[in-house]
């Protein structure tokens, strides 16, 4: 079953509460200095300016992530966006969320005070995100002398929190964890976008960068045990597409590559709509309340919605009815199509079970 | 690199000759962010005669420990803009203060 990372903007109250309450509680273990620790001390060793910066701390945030795991199995680590959530009055910053840690961890967050100090613009990420190469996506100058991912994206909100965020330090800062999972996630989808386009190590210096070189500080872990953030057992809302015991909670969303579609599990329904929210496409059922809902996409090739409000029952409010196509995904397809796809990425036909573009009538097989 | 010393608003920026690299690491107690195999022989960052420590990434670019995410070819220019964002840092930190915001 993938964890669910998700933009924090999509959390429930409840689940903020738990993702700060496991930090207080990693905190107090000292786990979440030790982290630092580990950061601070291959700050200049590999971990950035190398092909390494990527896989390395996709390595870091996945071992936070089990840490955090260890205090409640719900929570994941959330992600920011920072072109998109800019503002220091932003939600984010609440004494609910993340605000409270500054005067409670002491981090002497100054927004903006770097010199230059902005976040990235999403143009910025959509031109570095159409770059082919992986050296060229993370690290590489344009032909406009435009810097890749590691440098334009990466390092301005870094600086933009500043205080502890701007040390090397920074994974003393919860901001830190969001901010880099926002990295990790962009990874993830240029990666989707850009398949067949392999790792490209840095040349050379004192240490090789190569795809089976190892990650300094976990040695026995590598670029190549990480490339595919899905088989570390995770999985990004930007995903779109659910794969065999995949499980939508309550707020829980997927989108489309193109962000231009969203399948929002909420009110014990799954609800298919624009990303503004304001245009409902299809819902598979009556809105109900959220208590003991979950939406699952089943080995069996069924999608199906539970309800276990009551303990001694797994009883099913809506599905798909598309068992046997063992093995399937549910898609949800840059022009809009909604549907289950074989193993092998291609529609079924006749198709068991889809909701169709936007002005294309009805889903099929929904009656 | 060479030894220099100069006045920036109201700061002094001085780059000198360690006492002894051996004495230095003992002091700070931490080389990770020196140990930069194969470069020049390091001197000391000042600001204010106090020492700031700082490394230099794999390709070079100077980096400091406290201001870490601004990466620059020269150190004296980052120690300058170091000294631009702890004012402004201060400043920021000041006002929020005085304003009650956290």
């Amino acid at each position: 079953m993938g964890l669910l990372r998700k933009n924090y903007k999509f959390m429930s109250d409840d689940q903020k509460k738990n993702f700060v309450s496991a930090l207080y509680v990693l905190k107090n273990k000292g786990v979440v200095d030790n982290f630092a620790q580990i950061h601070a001390k291959w700050f200049t060793l590999g971990i950035h300016r190398t092909s390494h910066f990527l896989p390395w701390h996709r390595e870091m945030l996945y071992r936070f992530e089990q840490e955090l795991q260890k205090v409640d199995s719900s929570v994941s680590i959330p992600y920011w966006d920072s072109t998109a959530d800019n503002s220091p009055s932003s939600p984010l910053w609440a004494d609910a969320f993340l605000g409270q840690f500054n005067t409670a961890w002491n981090l002497k967050r100054a927004f903006g005070a770097a010199q230059g100090s902005h976040l990235p613009t999403l143009q910025q990420v959509q031109n570095n995100h159409q770059r082919t190469d992986y050296d060229l996506f993370w690290y590489g100058q344009d032909a406009q002398g435009l810097d890749g991912l590691e440098v334009s994206i990466h390092n301005p909100p870094h600086q933009w929190v500043g205080g502890v965020m701007a040390t090397d330090h920074s994974p003393q800062d919860p901001a830190f964890y969001l901010h880099h999972c926002w990295i990790d996630m962009l990874w993830a989808w240029w990666q989707t976008w850009h398949k067949d386009s392999p790792y490209v190590p840095s040349p050379p210096t004192w240490r090789s960068w190569g795809f089976g070189d190892p990650l300094l500080e976990w040695p026995t872990h590598y670029p190549v045990t990480v490339w595919d953030h899905r088989k570390l057992g995770y999985r990004y809302d930007t995903d779109h597409w659910l794969a065999a015991g995949d499980v939508l909670n309550p707020s829980d969303c997927q989108f489309s590559l193109n962000s231009s579609y969203m399948l929002l599990f909420k009110m014990g329904c799954l609800q298919y709509q624009t990303p503004d929210q304001k245009t409902v496409l299809w819902r598979s059922n009556d809105p109900t309340s959220d208590t003991g809902k979950s939406c699952i996409m089943q080995s069996d090739g069924n999608l199906v919605i539970y309800d276990d409000t009551n303990p001694n029952q797994h009883k099913p409010i809506w599905a798909s009815n598309t068992v046997g196509h063992n093995n399937s995904y549910l898609l949800i397809q840059q022009d809009g199509h909604l549907g289950i796809y074989g193993s092998d990425w291609k529609p079924f036909t006749p198709k068991p079970w889809s909701v169709p573009p936007p002005g294309e009538g009805r889903p099929d097989g929904w009656g | 690199m060479e030894p220099q010393r100069q006045e920036y608003k109201g700061h002094t920026i001085e780059l000198r000759a360690p006492e002894g690299r051996e004495e230095v690491r003992a002091r700070e107690g931490r080389e990770e962010l020196r140990a930069t195999e194969g470069r020049e022989e390091e001197l000391e960052l000042l600001i204010d005669n106090k020492p700031l420590r700082y490394g230099q990434l794999p390709d070079g670019l100077y980096v400091l420990e406290e201001y870490a995410y601004d990466w620059q070819e020269n150190l004296t220019d980052l120690a300058r803009r170091f000294i631009d964002y702890r004012d402004k840092a201060e400043e920021i930190r000041r006002e929020d203060e005085s304003g009650g915001r956290e």
